[in-house]
């Protein structure tokens, strides 16, 4: 029912106790953000269970669930032996069935919430971007501009696109829209590698983040807006299609007959 | 990228067939649910209010726990109805495996001051005296879940005392819709205000509404089919 959840939703949310849950979901955010963002390495070893539970000041349980979960997105690999330890993986993003198993999972509402935080977020941090963004910070954005147009593979795009939002936010030189651009990349990114398969979305999201920085340097808050709320939704409305036809392949699939 | 070989030439009629296969069953289902209650209610020569709660009790109960599409469930009496303060708002919810009373705060003074009576499900139902479903709507305390309330209006001795009514997931419930709509390329389920509900295109997704989109692309419906019980349309287009 409408309206009332003030009284046991909101509640609940705010007061839930601060068990070990939240503190493996912590640890799986930190990880899964420093992976996706790059600020780990593929092929990257971790440190030692133990270390790394007490640099998170955890206990070495609280790791070792985060650390399944992980796996399970495919974003770390774990050896067992001498030579054994933990490895940064990439094969989360480099898996196209990994992605698509992602992308199933989300449901297309929550596909188009995303994108409209995503429009709210990036569009308000390019307006404001043309208006406070440092010189330097616009050379920044141009150079990633031309490093998108390097990339040879969707997920090196994606990448360069990430980035490029990333330091957008930052060019606002808002804190909380820096801090929003970050968590936003590291929880949709590299689903929207799926949407990058295709050429026409790539050369059209390229024309988009051009254009961005052309509106950041040229300080016109109003054109960086538009094109940052047209890239967002263009990406956006490709993984709805893009979900429909594999949502048609999981029901022909399941109606086969053994 | 083929999106699938199976599409059919489904119709809207086909489409409004199953909106309806959908909408009786929990009409059906509310109305059995009260039919206890209303029955120690209509008792002379008072009512029977602790035997007709504790009925209405065991009817939510029961059905919630069931694997359907039920979230929560209960009765919504009128603000004129002298029958029991007790009978203003009963409701029971569902959490993983528990059910539940869920209590609501029926003093206006209060910022999460719950008024039903401003609600369109409840509205609507006392208004025309027939059975209302919603479309999907969002909780409006911030939870990110959609719902769909279904509602059913009760009589006491032919006067309205209120409605019993169910939340819905809208998932559960509008599968069989769904499902019939993944066989299709050109069907968009809307509301009574020509929102979506569901669509073959995946682009036009819950809440936006067909009217702008066809007058934005010029598109123009083939056929629309209205389903009777609900209100709601499947449209197709070319």
């Amino acid at each position: 029912m409408e309206q009332d959840s003030l009284q046991t939703l909101a509640r609940r949310v705010l007061f839930a106790p601060l068990d070990e849950i939240s503190r493996t979901e912590t640890v799986i955010d930190r990880l899964r953000s420093a992976i996706t963002l790059g600020v780990l390495a593929d092929g990257e070893q971790l440190p030692s269970e133990v270390d790394l539970a007490k640099q998170f000041n955890v206990s070495p349980v609280t790791l070792r669930d985060a650390l399944k979960v992980l796996r399970g997105e495919g974003l770390v690999r774990t050896t067992r032996g001498r030579q054994g330890g933990s490895f940064v993986s990439d094969i989360g993003e480099s898996t196209q069935r990994h992605l698509e198993e992602m992308l199933l999972e989300l449901p297309p509402l929550e596909i188009r919430d995303l994108t409209d935080w995503q429009c709210a977020i990036s569009s308000r941090a390019a307006a404001l971007a043309a208006e406070r963004s440092s010189k330097h910070s616009v050379q920044v954005l141009t150079h990633l501009v031309d490093k998108l147009a390097e990339a040879d593979t969707p997920r090196a795009f994606r990448r360069a696109e990430s980035r490029f939002f990333i330091e957008l936010a930052a060019a606002s030189q808002s804190t909380r829209l820096s801090k929003a651009a970050i968590r936003l990349q590291v929880q949709f990114a590299p689903i929207k590698t799926l949407a990058y398969r295709s050429e026409s979305v790539r050369a059209q999201a390229q024309e988009h983040l051009r254009r961005i920085a052309r509106s950041v340097s040229a300080g016109d808050g109003l054109d960086a807006h538009i094109d940052a709320v047209q890239i967002h939704t263009l990406v956006g409305e490709e993984l709805l299609k893009i979900r429909r036809i594999l949502d048609i392949q999981r029901a022909e699939a399941e109606d086969e007959p053994r | 990228m083929n999106p699938g070989s199976r599409t059919e030439n489904i119709t809207p009629a086909a489409v409004v067939a199953v909106v309806e296969t959908c909408a009786s069953g929990i009409f059906d289902l509310l109305r059995g649910a009260s039919e206890e209650f209303v029955r120690e209610l209509q008792t002379r020569p008072a009512p029977r209010v602790a035997e007709a709660i504790h009925q209405l009790e065991l009817a939510c109960r029961g059905r919630l726990a069931g694997p359907g599409p039920l979230t929560g469930m209960g009765f919504v009496g009128a603000p004129e109805q002298d029958l029991s303060e007790a009978l203003r708002l009963i409701w029971w919810i569902k959490q993983g495996k528990e059910i539940r009373v869920k209590k609501h705060v029926l003093n206006p003074a209060s910022d999460s001051y719950y008024d039903y009576n401003t609600s369109e499900w409840f509205g609507t139902t006392r208004a025309t005296g027939r059975p209302f479903i919603s479309a999907p709507y969002v909780d409006s305390w911030g939870t990110d879940q959609l719902t769909i309330t279904a509602a059913v209006p009760l009589a006491v001795h032919g006067v309205f005392i209120g409605v019993v009514a169910a939340d819905l997931d809208p998932a559960l419930y509008l599968k069989p819709i769904e499902k019939l709509l993944l066989r299709s390329e050109n069907l968009t389920l809307v509301d009574a205000e020509d929102r979506v509900i569901l669509s073959s295109n995946p682009v036009l997704t819950s809440g936006v509404s067909l009217e702008r989109y066809l007058q934005r692309t010029g598109i123009e419906p083939l056929r629309r089919e209205t389903s009777s019980s609900t209100n709601w349309q499947a449209v197709e287009l070319p």
